[in-house]
């Protein structure tokens, strides 16, 4: 893959934007598609709207990703200088204790503090979950003085992970759900199609796919694509019929998840132009999980929408895991898709 | 922070592979000590030359790391693991280092909610849940990763406020860390006997290193310098000594109540503040073995306030650290004929 690809996924994963907090992404995605757009704009919601030929002629065509990340927020400050926090979406509590962080806008360096085993009981390690509100982040404050002005309540606190690769042919980071998904719509928006393209970079989707719904009635398409990055457990002991998708399987193609039924046609032509192209494709196998694809299909009088991912292992963590044939073959099978849309070749 | 910090705790080296740090040791050492030993355990034994070395006072700190041992490698080529020293809360979601043929970074995940019961989320993941991921074919990771390969947590020192930072293994190198700091601070001062200075192997396991290193340099008096729990959030205080208050001093049957003497009047003497801790039967360091090996050497324990021992996230206060260094200088230069008159007179027996 060209380092450039590998640039912009490094930067969008190393970003940090739990759901509310998600400049920082806009701001990238901003500068990557300058020059590539009409217009740029945001919404009361604060979603990214990268729009082009909104006055071309054909199908009105939404291309989605999410910005923001699961991570944890300020709750409290102790007199201590401790940082009490409270989970920005789904994460299990027990991927928490003793993980590096970055708290606040400076931002500052902490950790996740894990009392010495020597001072924990048996009983404790072999049956207690430490939940996330009896745990405390320390970034080496003797006092809630030295924070005062440096950490607020209600500041983001994201994981510490840089981007690189991994073993063979892997990408490792954080945030993979949803950056992978924002670096191969932005990708797909560095080409200018035939048709109008309403590029949707939505907020809040970890908090109940908010950005969404508004942004899909603000700018309703006609047919519409989520990118996401979603579920892999193919690992460990993991029975083969729990994996829902494997890595290295290629683009995964959703039929119903937790919240939608994905459209037959647009999800019957994706498969046909793999299939044509000899590209890898995958289906979701557990109707589990949801997307803003659910949000933007309900817009106004319905929308025909498909959700399309890039398999990750360990999403809604600390550290995850995409393999590069599997966002390069993603961003293949989308442009090839939308080149048929288009009556292009591509 | 004292540049050693980031080069001692970024290396690898598990209870038994201790001789991956003798380089760097060795290099730091250099100028400041006149003779280095190698021990068939791989004990690093260091000598400063005294004006006699008719006595001789060790500082000792030991070298090697917690971590895991490879058990199996799975259908899949995920890595099974055991470890006793460590938490087991603490592996899902972080990022590993697993030293086999080569080092492979490794994550340890957790399966995804949708495929977990609700019991099963409930409780801390059981040891056999975890599962090393080296994103590699198993075939590979056969060849590359034989069972009885360690795995550790990942190097990288992070900066945290006032002069305070994390890291992995600060247990016990930041004590390696100190020693060497105090020989520089001791660069031009003529001593009145031999200091020796033992980075020791296998404290998390056995206590053989200091065993042996007592046999090998049969010192007067021994004191091993260690970590001790600091002040923790959720703990409470009579279980800890206060971050940022200089060094502990361990008060007990294991300590030798001279060198107990000394160790108090040498902080009054450099304005070292200190904070007391006691042991029994144990002291959970090297000094247990000084005070048994042999004829037995007279022991005494420093320690370093240290946050979240065993994890990837240890947090320690760079002050601690040299107001320590500052002590074991202090120590050196009062173990002179006084104090040696003092430890085998009539009255001390």
């Amino acid at each position: 893959m060209e380092q450039k690809r590998i640039e912009l996924l490094r930067k969008l994963t190393e970003a940090r934007g739990i759901s509310g907090r998600e400049d920082e992404v806009a701001e990238i995605l901003r500068a990557e598609l300058a020059g590539h757009a009409d217009t740029v704009e945001r919404d009361a919601i604060k979603n990214l709207f990268v729009l082009k030929g909104m006055n071309k002629p054909g199908p009105r065509v939404m291309l989605n990703a999410h910005m923001d990340e699961v991570g944890l927020y300020v709750t409290h400050i102790t007199k201590e200088g401790y940082l009490h926090v409270g989970k920005a979406g789904g994460i299990d509590d027990r991927l928490l204790l003793g993980k590096k962080v970055l708290v606040g806008t400076a931002p500052l360096p902490g950790v996740i503090a894990a009392k010495a085993v020597h001072l924990c009981t048996p009983e404790e390690i072999e049956t207690k979950v430490v939940k996330v509100e009896d745990l405390v982040i320390d970034v080496g404050a003797k006092s809630d003085k030295d924070v005062a002005g440096k950490v607020a309540v209600g500041d983001q606190v994201t994981f510490a992970t840089t981007f690189g690769t991994f073993g063979d042919g892997y990408f490792v980071g954080k945030a993979f759900d949803d950056r992978a998904g924002c670096a191969v719509v932005a990708e797909l928006l560095r080409i200018d199609w035939p048709f109008p393209v309403i590029g949707m970079f939505s907020t809040q989707e970890e908090i109940g796919t908010k950005g969404a719904r508004v942004g899909a009635w603000r700018y309703t398409p006609d047919i519409s694509i989520t990118v996401e990055g979603t579920i892999a457990a193919d690992i460990g002991e993991v029975k083969d019929y729990q994996e829902v998708t494997n890595l290295g399987g290629g683009p995964v193609l959703t039929i119903k998840d937790g919240g939608m039924v994905t459209d037959h046609q647009l999800r019957k032509r994706l498969i046909e132009i793999a299939v044509k192209n000899g590209l890898p494709w995958q289906f979701k196998r557990m109707p589990a999980g949801g997307t803003d694809a659910r949000s933007i299909q309900t817009a106004k009088g319905g929308v025909k929408a498909v959700a399309v991912a890039v398999p990750a292992r360990y999403i809604h963590s600390p550290v995850s895991l995409i393999k590069e044939s599997d966002y390069e073959n993603t961003v293949t099978l989308l442009t090839k898709f939308l080149a048929d849309l288009a009556g292009m070749e591509a | 922070m004292h540049k050693l910090v980031e080069e001692l705790t970024s290396a690898y080296a598990v209870s038994g592979d201790e001789r991956r740090l003798h380089d760097i040791l060795r290099s730091a050492l250099a100028g400041i000590t006149d003779e280095i030993r190698d021990t068939p355990l791989g004990n690093l034994v260091a000598i400063r030359k005294g004006r006699s070395s008719d006595h001789a006072l060790l500082f000792a700190a030991h070298i090697d790391e917690v971590g895991a041992w490879v058990t199996k490698v799975n259908d899949k080529g995920f890595l099974g693991i055991h470890c006793t020293s460590i938490d087991g809360r603490i592996w899902p979601g972080l990022q590993v280092m697993v030293h086999g043929m080569r080092p492979l970074p490794g994550i340890i995940g957790l399966k995804p909610v949708h495929v977990m019961t609700h019991e099963e989320m409930d409780k801390p993941v059981p040891d056999d849940d975890l599962w090393v991921d080296v994103g590699l074919p198993r075939e590979e990771v056969v060849g590359l990763v034989p069972v009885g390969s360690t795995v550790t947590f990942t190097a990288g020192v992070t900066k945290l406020m006032n002069d305070r930072y994390a890291a992995k293994t600060l247990d016990d190198r930041l004590c390696a860390v100190t020693l060497i700091q105090a020989l520089e601070l001791l660069k031009n001062t003529a001593l009145p006997y031999d200091l020796i200075m033992a980075f020791t192997v296998q404290e998390e396991v056995t206590g053989y290193g200091a065993w042996t290193t007592g046999w090998c340099a049969h010192p007067d008096v021994g004191i091993a310098i260690d970590v001790t729990h600091a002040d923790t959030e959720g703990v409470p205080e009579h279980k800890t000594v206060p971050m940022g208050g200089g060094p502990g001093i361990t008060v007990g049957p294991v300590v030798n109540d001279r060198v107990l003497a000394l160790i108090r009047r040498s902080a009054k003497a450099a304005e070292v503040p200190t904070s007391d801790e006691t042991c029994m039967a144990h002291s959970g360091t090297d000094a247990d073995d000084f005070q048994l090996v042999g004829p037995g050497i007279a022991a005494g324990v420093l320690s370093i306030p240290l946050r979240y021992m065993h994890s990837p996230v240890e947090v320690a206060d760079q002050s601690d650290v040299d107001r320590a260094a500052r002590l074991v200088a202090e120590i050196a230069r009062q173990f002179d004929a006084a104090f040696i008159g003092e430890l085998y007179g009539t009255e001390a027996h």
